[in-house]
């Protein structure tokens, strides 16, 4: 540990942020396989297996609990229950009206605990990674849902009645059309923008705070100054891990919540 | 530990951060993850979830219900109950009334009888009483008459007559009673 220590301390002197930072792109594993399907390179880098580990935990997890389910709760079971009433009741009911929600209740739920588990994956120490601290990950997440809204809203209520609904603000001057119309457009395309940007964000800023804390150890690694900054620093992880931890929370529940108004937008234009 | 690892790979020389950079692998692989979360939690996990919570739900409506239907019952028996002790108090009162009438009646039976018999008693004794005074009378006049004689012939110092001298003795006495009947 002590020569790890000294090999960091020695790339610290040259730039240790850049360097702790640096690992927040996706790297391949130096034992890993590498695939590569029609140009793009599928090999598992640490965000893929980290997506892997999200996906897995997040069916296991609840495949449990569902499995060895009991008619008075306890344990996993009641933390499951708990969070699935919670998105059911404070963010999918909230929203959509009970029979659009019935119906859409899984899949915001999934989208839910499936960046919840996203997020948290990354504090797990190890891994030291979170995949949606990479805009790609967001990005295909929010496009993803974008489209899916545009989809059903158009085939529910046909393309153009859709889109006329949606980009046409209702009881406005036909004067006010010319602007209005392009707002509603930019407004459009910057929700899966928002969307992944948002998360990305807010998912990296945590990470780089942690790293920044890391960061000072190992500026501070072989002087004396390491034994102030050394328990300061490590107090410092440990409260922006919890702090993470409850970001990664939130974030899901914001991811979610939109996901549910632009579902819901999309089932009822107009309103 | 995170650190140490950390430091390995910062040690090894870990690659420069571009979030823009493009991972084109990373869509296919999020895409796929999320696609394949999404069937397995909605066609496996959510439903078996969430009939386990309408079960929960209709099996405590159930109890809510049979709660609500034995509280019921519960309020009819005790209705029944109370109506029952209010009869029963009711009734009870009326007995005490009536008992206490009968009582009262008893009483002034009694007390009738009592005095009845106490005037019957004061009757007997003044008849007794007024037997006794003729009788003593009766007596008193006898010996009155014979004292009188005696009296008389040892004045007169002769012996008289008794009939004569009690007949003269009942005229005085009788007209001393009539005095006597004239003063009251």
């Amino acid at each position: 540990m002590a020569f790890l220590a000294t090999e960091a301390a020695e790339s610290v002197e040259e730039s240790p942020f850049t360097e702790l930072v640096g690992h927040l792109s996706p790297h391949h594993y130096g034992w890993a396989p590498h695939w590569e399907i029609g140009g793009i390179d599928l090999s598992p880098t640490n965000a893929v297996v980290n997506i892997w580990l999200a996906g897995f935990l997040c069916v296991a997890i609840f495949w449990m609990a569902a499995k060895k389910r009991q008619l008075v709760p306890s344990g996993m079971q009641n933390v499951i229950e708990v969070m699935v009433d919670f998105v059911k009741v404070n963010i999918v009911y909230s929203v959509m009206n009970t029979k659009d929600g019935r119906k859409w209740f899984p899949f915001v739920g999934t989208v839910f605990f499936f960046i919840f588990f996203l997020n948290a994956v990354g504090l797990i120490p190890w891994i030291g990674f979170t995949a949606t601290a990479n805009i790609f990950v967001t990005a295909t997440l929010a496009i993803m849902i974008y489209l899916l809204a545009v989809v059903i809203g158009m085939s529910k209520n046909g393309p153009l009645k859709f889109w006329v609904k949606t980009l046409v603000p209702p009881d406005i001057p036909k004067a006010m059309l010319p602007l209005m119309v392009p707002i509603e457009v930019i407004s459009q395309l910057a929700r899966p923008l928002s969307l992944a940007v948002r998360l990305f964000a807010n998912m990296l800023a945590d990470h780089l705070m942690l790293y920044v804390f890391a960061g000072f150890i190992f500026l501070a690694a072989g002087s004396a100054v390491i034994y102030g900054i050394l328990p300061i620093s490590l107090l410092f992880m440990i409260i922006f891990t919890a702090f993470a931890l409850f970001v990664a929370f939130i974030q899901a529940v914001i991811f979610a919540f939109l996901t549910t108004i632009y579902i819901n937008d999309a089932l009822h234009p107009g309103h | 530990m995170q650190l140490v690892l950390l430091a390995t790979e910062a040690g090894e020389g870990g690659t420069s951060f571009n979030p823009f950079e493009p991972e084109f692998g990373l869509v296919v692989w999020t895409s796929v993850a999320f696609l394949t979360v999404l069937f397995l939690l909605s066609k496996k996990v959510f439903p078996k979830l969430q009939e386990g919570l309408a079960d929960r739900e209709r099996k405590i409506a159930e109890e809510i219900k049979a709660a609500e239907a034995t509280r019921a019952e519960a309020e009819k028996i005790l209705n029944e109950y109370k109506s029952r002790v209010a009869a029963a108090r009711e009734e009870t009162s009326q007995m005490v009334e009536e008992a206490r009438g009968q009582a009262e009646k008893v009483r002034q039976d009694l007390i009738a009888r009592a005095e009845g018999d106490a005037r019957l008693i004061v009757d007997k004794a003044r008849r007794q009483l007024t037997g006794e005074r003729e009788r003593i009378l009766n007596e008193l006049e006898g010996q009155l008459t014979e004292w009188s004689t005696t009296i008389a012939g040892q004045i007169v110092q002769r012996e008289l007559n008794p009939d004569s001298h009690r007949d003269l003795v009942d005229s005085f006495i009788a007209d001393i009673r009539k005095s006597e009947a004239a003063k009251s």
